[in-house]
């Protein structure tokens, strides 16, 4: 039987070491098949204002895919090796960028900047989603990477659903 | 029409021309894959490629574009004469490449009738070569070129004089940053061919080992360090005047004082901004004092030394930026810019450090244990607060002193001192006892 051990903001940390369990969001989607602890460090967070590519006017679930779900029906040879948890929870997780505490413009330059070279079709198709993550969505944790301090990972939870994400703005991506 | 449904052609060749065999470099890209990047083949020809598409069913299935380009068509991308889009135009044949998602290993590979490629294609018409954000990294390569230096060789007075001021300057632009328990430790590596190059590799040490591992990650001084040195070369013979006379702000001196403030930020420090802008002034004047002594032997032997940011394998020498480049012109440019810093000095007070030394009352607030170098505060009897750096001196372990225990506990205590002033105020303390 499975209590909570700590009362740690508005998040229950169960005991378990491979914990897959954060508040009321359960996510053995991202404790499945790896012995990393994805999860540590990750914390929930409804207010902050998020930054993530789209392909369409609105958020479908392919946008939100991990890698892991990418590979699902074809996982095996290109799984990265078993010991390198920090790919394999980059795997798990779905790239988002954070906007409180960073600069805003900035960001979204990172995030625009890659277009003038695509084409015309996926400029005129991509879009950029600024949304909250809404209640019982998942995790986000803070991982850092080269086009950007501010980036993090989403852990989507089981139970996650598109329509939970709480849209704030799609903007087109534009050049002068 | 997708991309993957042009006609291919066919030319009795195989298509492992488009593969990529050395020198990948990607030049831009999304959170999830790579969107420009460039290389060499086997045949030793320069490859550009970019992202097309995702396949509408298979999603672990990217389509990219490869071209073969001429040299000169590279470099003209690269110097923004003409745009990726160009590229595309000027183009006689194209390789659609079908790569794996994750591990973007190629798939397929398909020669096709550049013209052939409608314009939902093309990228921007202001697809121009990618500004790379500068490498944030403190290893650096220090070149001579021309003259001798084309033979690989170089006066060993001429060398020495080199490693010293680059020596000079590396080691203070971070230590002089106000209020910061680090230290540095310049590491020259093995000299490598290329004309005369040096390398240096700067490791930056903290006090608490728990700062180090945050500072590494983000990389923060080299950012930093990096676009102080690039000032110096590029922007102070402009702005000096305004800096040093003026005190303005002028443009480039801002950024980098945004730059410095940036560190203190992500560092969790307060600073304030006029002591900064101090700390700022006299780092710019030892680099550019530096730079001056070191390219003192430019002329008949040496036409140029380059200042570069190495990142990857430094003896390798692979991705390097240049912070810039300083020949017998520019060089009279940085000449006059410090013998003006220097003739604005000489019109106000000069530090006088105290020859005997006097008792002090102080507080340490930071110190590091291996350099021996920290800052304290002391209270006068007028109830001013000044804050200054301290060195102490001698060779004994300062673990569990009176200055650990000051610094923990927050002890005032008695020290044995030589005080170096800018007229009134103590800048810097020398700790006897």
């Amino acid at each position: 039987m499975l209590a909570p051990s700590k009362w740690l903001g508005y998040a229950y940390i169960w005991p378990r070491e491979n914990r897959y369990r954060i508040g009321y969001m359960e996510f053995t989607n991202i404790t499945n098949g790896t012995d990393c602890l994805c999860l540590d460090s990750a914390a929930e967070d409804t207010t902050s204002i998020y930054l993530h590519y789209i392909d369409s006017p609105s958020a479908k679930i392919r946008d939100f895919a991990s890698k892991w779900e990418r590979y699902e029906k074809s996982r095996p040879e290109e799984l990265p090796d078993k010991e390198e948890c920090e790919e394999i929870c980059a795997w798990k997780g779905v790239s988002v960028n954070k906007i409180d505490g960073y600069d805003e413009d900035e960001v979204y330059r990172v995030y625009t900047e890659p277009y003038r070279f695509l084409s015309e079709k996926e400029r005129n198709k991509r879009r950029i989603l600024k949304f909250t993550l809404g209640t019982d969505t998942g995790v986000v944790k803070h991982t850092p990477n080269e086009e950007h301090e501010s980036h993090h990972d989403l852990f989507k939870c089981d139970d996650f659903n598109i329509t939970n994400l709480v849209t704030i703005a799609v903007t087109k991506i534009e050049f002068e | 029409m997708l991309i993957n449904e042009i006609e291919a052609i066919s030319v009795g060749l195989s298509n492992d021309a488009a593969i990529i065999a050395t020198d990948y470099r990607v030049l831009s890209k999304t959170n999830e894959y790579p969107v420009l990047y460039t290389g060499i083949n086997d045949y030793n020809s320069r490859i550009i490629g970019s992202f097309i598409e995702e396949d509408d069913d298979d999603w672990t299935v990217l389509y990219y574009i490869h071209f073969i380009l001429k040299p000169a068509d590279y470099i003209s991308f690269t110097s923004n004469r003409i745009t990726y889009r160009d590229i595309f135009q000027l183009a006689n044949r194209a390789y659609i490449v079908k790569r794996d998602f994750a591990s973007l290993s190629v798939q397929g590979i398909t020669l096709v009738d550049a013209s052939k490629i409608s314009g939902e294609y093309w990228p921007h018409a202001k697809s121009y070569f990618p500004q790379i954000r500068k490498t944030p990294s403190l290893n650096y390569s220090v070149s001579l070129t021309g003259g001798i230096a084309d033979n690989h060789q170089a006066f060993l007075a001429d060398s020495i004089t080199i490693q010293q001021a680059v020596y000079d300057f590396l080691e203070e632009s971070i230590d002089n940053l106000p209020n910061l328990a680090v230290s540095t430790e310049i590491l020259e590596l093995a000299p490598a061919n290329g004309s005369f190059k040096f390398f240096f590799s700067v490791n930056i040490k903290f006090d608490d080992k728990k700062q180090q591992d945050i500072f590494y990650r983000e990389n923060l001084f080299s950012l930093y360090q990096n676009e102080l040195i690039e000032y110096s070369i590029k922007h102070l013979p402009t702005e000096v005047s305004q800096v040093y006379y003026g005190n303005e702000t002028p443009q480039y001196f801002a950024e980098l004082l945004k730059s410095a403030k940036d560190l203190y930020t992500k560092l969790g420090q307060t600073i304030e901004e006029s002591e900064l802008i101090t700390s700022l002034k006299e780092s710019i004047q030892n680099i550019a004092h530096n730079l001056v002594k070191a390219s003192k032997s430019l002329g008949p032997n040496y036409s140029a030394l380059e200042f570069n940011t190495v990142s990857g394998e430094l003896s390798q020498d692979t991705h390097t930026e240049s912070l810039g480049s300083i020949t017998a012109d520019s060089r009279a440019g940085l000449t006059g810019a410090v013998d003006f810093i220097v003739s604005i000095a000489s019109r106000k007070p000069q530090p006088v450090t105290e020859e005997e030394s006097h008792k002090y009352k102080i507080r340490l607030y930071n110190l590091n244990t291996e350099s021996r170098k920290g800052s304290a505060i002391l209270v006068e009897e007028n109830g001013n607060v000044l804050k200054f750096k301290i060195t102490i001196a001698g060779n004994f372990p300062l673990e569990e002193t009176k200055f650990t225990q000051s610094l923990y506990k927050k002890n005032i205590i008695d020290v044995l001192a030589k005080a170096t002033r800018f007229g009134d105020k103590i800048t810097r303390l020398n700790i006897e006892s």
